[in-house]
């Protein structure tokens, strides 16, 4: 039997990235998936596609994270599909990256809107099917910044650190209805967000990961497979680094 | 012509007796407790040891089970909102006023379990299961008074959205009826009966002539 067999897990900013990646593996692995997209209908579906092709089952669903009244659609139209959530992974991220002394207020709040007040709505509005079926995971897609801060990214870390005391919060809180809330914190991965970022220093951050190499998407997805399947049924709280090693040394 | 309506409606007659029941029973499960340790006058927060994230499962549970809209304040939150807390709690001691007004919200609660001299901490250990189906069956029978705006159809359930309602003669919207809105209109006229205005129509009525 498969891991994740039966699960209905959705995914948030899953069109493209690591979002992507966690809702292919985990329906690999037998989850049926619920797409979450913001406004790329066709990175979404090809998504839902390729879960579709593989034999897997998934729906795209279209909401901005940060919006209140989308999210409370989304979880309600997902409900509605498939009457349950087992697993939600809080991934739907963006990037605005500037010298914080050049910094547009309008570029921090608009990250904080996304990745942290997303990541709020998204774990709040399924908190009461998750109590009802007395069981659920809440995993969310951290960043090894929010322990290391990154140059230019002070909105990003402040999203990705204040993602960890959600976590951590929401796991003493939900832990005695048997809901699970666990964190990743994935280092320089390959994916379209960290491309300018790779481009502009290849060498120079290369040699800052001990493992002396980017990480995949793929990677992401299999250490967020673990962490929502009964293989982690103790784990709560926990951070899992996915980095190569990247924030172990200065 | 006669239509056929899309939906069909659904008034199942309130048994008050099986709601309690119900009600009983889906409390056992939120505080997975042995069904003989609870009765209706079990004290929630006190004998049960609940804590308020259960109260919030209790509250997303009956909801469910029902198909109703629970309050989500607490009797001393709304009638503080209401009144003003002055008039409700001085120094963390419940008024006479405001014992007065909680004592008339839940009548479920032995009078004389409102004392002189009550911390207003002491409120939530008077919170039964008998205080849950009261609440349950004061939306349930607003459900069951509920119609479309439009045409005055029947609500009728919508299939795999068990938490809405549409119009079995239109397919209208219909809104189950708002928890705190039945709780606050019930507030009121506790409060007319004790000469209690609320604090918004004071200022209302005594603010400084423009």
């Amino acid at each position: 039997m498969s891991l994740l067999n039966g699960q209905i897990a959705l995914v948030t900013g899953a069109s493209r990235g690591i979002g992507a990646a966690i809702a292919r593996h985990f329906a690999a692995l037998g989850a049926t998936v619920a797409v979450n997209y913001k406004s790329n209908a066709e990175a979404a579906q090809q998504t839902v596609d390729a879960i579709s092709v593989a034999g897997g089952s998934a729906h795209a669903f279209q909401a901005d994270v940060s919006d209140e009244a989308q999210v409370r659609a989304l979880i309600a139209a997902v409900l509605k599909l498939h009457g349950r959530i087992d697993t939600l992974v809080v991934n739907a991220g963006i990037v605005r990256d500037h010298l914080a002394a050049l910094m547009p207020v309008a570029d921090f709040d608009h990250v904080l809107q996304v990745n942290l007040r997303g990541a709020f709505l998204s774990i709040r509005e399924v908190i009461p099917a998750m109590m009802e079926a007395r069981s659920g995971n809440i995993l969310t897609i951290s960043s090894v910044n929010a322990e290391t801060g990154g140059r230019g990214q002070c909105n990003y870390a402040a999203s990705k650190a204040g993602l960890l005391a959600i976590t951590r919060s929401l796991a003493i809180e939900l832990a005695p209805k048997n809901i699970r809330v666990n964190a990743l914190a994935p280092g320089l991965i390959e994916t379209d967000m960290t491309q300018p970022v790779r481009d502009l220093a290849h060498d120079e951050l290369l040699r800052r990961i001990p493992m002396k190499r980017f990480g995949t998407s793929q990677e992401v997805a299999q250490a967020a497979a673990f962490l929502v399947s009964p293989m982690a049924s103790y784990i709560t709280g926990a951070v899992l680094n996915v980095s190569g090693g990247l924030g172990l040394q200065p | 012509m006669q239509t056929t309506p899309a939906h069909t409606p659904v008034q199942p007659p309130i048994d008050p007796a099986a709601v309690r029941a119900r009600v009983l029973e889906i409390i056992v499960r939120c505080l997975d407790c042995k069904p003989a340790s609870l009765s209706m006058n079990s004290s929630l927060w006190g004998e049960l040891g609940a804590e308020s994230l259960d109260m919030l499962d209790i509250v997303y549970s009956l909801e469910r089970a029902f198909v109703i809209r629970l309050p989500r304040l607490n009797l001393f939150q709304r009638t503080s909102n209401l009144f003003g807390a002055d008039t409700v709690v001085v120094n963390g001691v419940i008024t006479p006023v405001g014992l007065e007004l909680m004592r008339r919200s839940m009548p479920e609660v032995r009078a004389e379990a409102f004392h002189q001299n009550m911390r207003i901490q002491e409120l939530r250990q008077l919170v039964t299961v008998e205080s849950f189906a009261r609440i349950v069956l004061r939306c349930l029978a607003a459900k069951a008074a509920l119609r479309c705006r439009l045409c005055g159809g029947m609500p009728a359930p919508v299939p795999d959205s068990p938490m809405e309602l549409v119009c079995a003669e239109c397919g209208a919207s219909i809104d189950l009826p708002s928890g705190e809105e039945l709780m606050m209109a019930d507030l009121v006229r506790i409060g007319a009966e004790l000469g209690l205005t609320p604090a918004a129509a004071r200022e209302t009525t005594t603010g400084a002539p423009a």
